[in-house]
């Protein structure tokens, strides 16, 4: 099974090489915090927490989790309906084998340049010094 | 009330949830109502870019052009010597693929019906005469078998591509893969191009045509060998 998953996961990077932008980070890291109780509101109140300053609005989140479920990042279910909302379901979100694995390559790049970034600014300071 | 008006506008695919995340988020008349202006348009954008496939986008505008292309060589062949006359045969099927895009987009995914892409392509196109009445787009004639040799082909493409939320879901796989655009991006942007270097062409002065032609001839000839060796 897992082989079948890196598989599919191989295919997808080598054959499209989908990477991910930096909102839909903030959403794919938003449903893995939420683990249970991913759905429009919650991931949409905990993405404006991230993105802060930045506001951020719904119909945003909205475009970004059908590209993600597109891709095949995330899997959604419609749940039973709830008095608060009307009588209406809520959609629920999961991340995926390939949402968690294209996160982790994108902190690993995050990562790499934050490690650039400080390598040279040591350096810089180095040089601020000799002068 | 205001509820069931800004349902109307949102795809029945998504409707349900979206409704209630607003609802849900909003206790006032008046926040429902400023959020729904900003969630709404972003929410049928996505749902279009998801159910609109831009090869067989690509195909179906080349049929209806065809179409009517060929109906205009035959009736008034005067007609197709001018650029007026071509930019005109192209307005019928820019109607109707717009009102088709928008069609499958507003589809109801849960209700399957085997009539809904006859009713889609019959749909666009009384959209187009509807246009005709209001203001006259063609002869009425040419219209007339333009639109049925139109519907014809539609009808066989979306036989042989069926509207994506219709496709039967393959297990485990990413929507994405299911479009055409995926297997032929690279038809898609050479046709593009080529779309591009025509429209630019065919508006530049007589004397620069030549030379222009022969540097994107090269051009393309380099780019060619380049990426071989």
């Amino acid at each position: 099974m897992e082989g079948m998953v890196d598989a599919h996961c191989d295919i997808s990077y080598n054959v499209y090489q989908m990477a991910i932008g930096q909102f839909e980070q903030l959403v794919l890291t938003a449903i893995l915090s939420l683990r249970d109780d991913a759905y429009g509101v919650s991931i949409h109140s905990k993405v404006a927490d991230l993105a802060k300053p930045k506001s951020v609005s719904l119909g945003a989140v909205y475009v970004t989790l059908d590209r993600l479920e597109d891709k095949g990042y995330l899997a959604s279910w419609l749940a039973d309906p709830t008095p608060e909302r009307g009588g209406r379901s809520k959609r629920f979100y999961r991340l995926e084998a390939l949402g968690e694995r294209a996160l982790r390559e994108s902190v690993e790049t995050a990562r790499r340049v934050w490690r650039e970034v400080g390598r040279v600014r040591g350096w810089l300071k180095s040089c601020w010094f000799k002068l | 009330m205001i509820e069931r008006i800004v349902g109307i506008f949102i795809p029945p695919a998504c409707r349900e949830e979206v409704l209630g995340d607003m609802r849900e988020r909003n206790e006032g008349i008046q926040l429902f109502i400023y959020d729904a202006l900003r969630t709404v348009p972003f929410v049928i954008v996505s749902r279009i870019r998801r159910t609109t496939d831009s090869v067989v986008l690509l195909m179906e505008a080349f049929c209806c052009y065809v179409s009517f292309l060929a109906v205009a060589f035959v009736t008034d062949r005067a007609m197709t010597s001018t650029q007026e006359g071509l930019l005109r045969l192209a307005i019928p099927g820019a109607i109707a693929l717009a009102v088709l895009v928008v069609a499958d987009a507003y589809a109801n995914p849960r209700k399957k019906s085997v009539l809904r892409p006859v009713l889609a392509v019959a749909l666009s196109f009384a959209c187009v005469f509807l246009v005709q009445v209001i203001h006259p787009l063609l002869p009425g004639m040419m219209l007339a078998v333009g639109s049925g040799m139109s519907i014809m082909l539609l009808l066989a493409l979306r036989m042989l591509f069926p509207p994506l939320a219709d496709r039967p879901r393959q297990a485990q796989g990413p929507a994405f893969w299911e479009k055409q655009e995926i297997v032929a991006a690279g038809v898609l942007k050479a046709t593009a191009v080529a779309a591009g270097v025509l429209l630019v062409g065919s508006a530049m002065p007589e004397h620069l045509k030549g030379p222009v032609l022969g540097i994107v001839v090269g051009g393309v000839v380099i780019w060619v060998i380049a990426r071989r060796v």
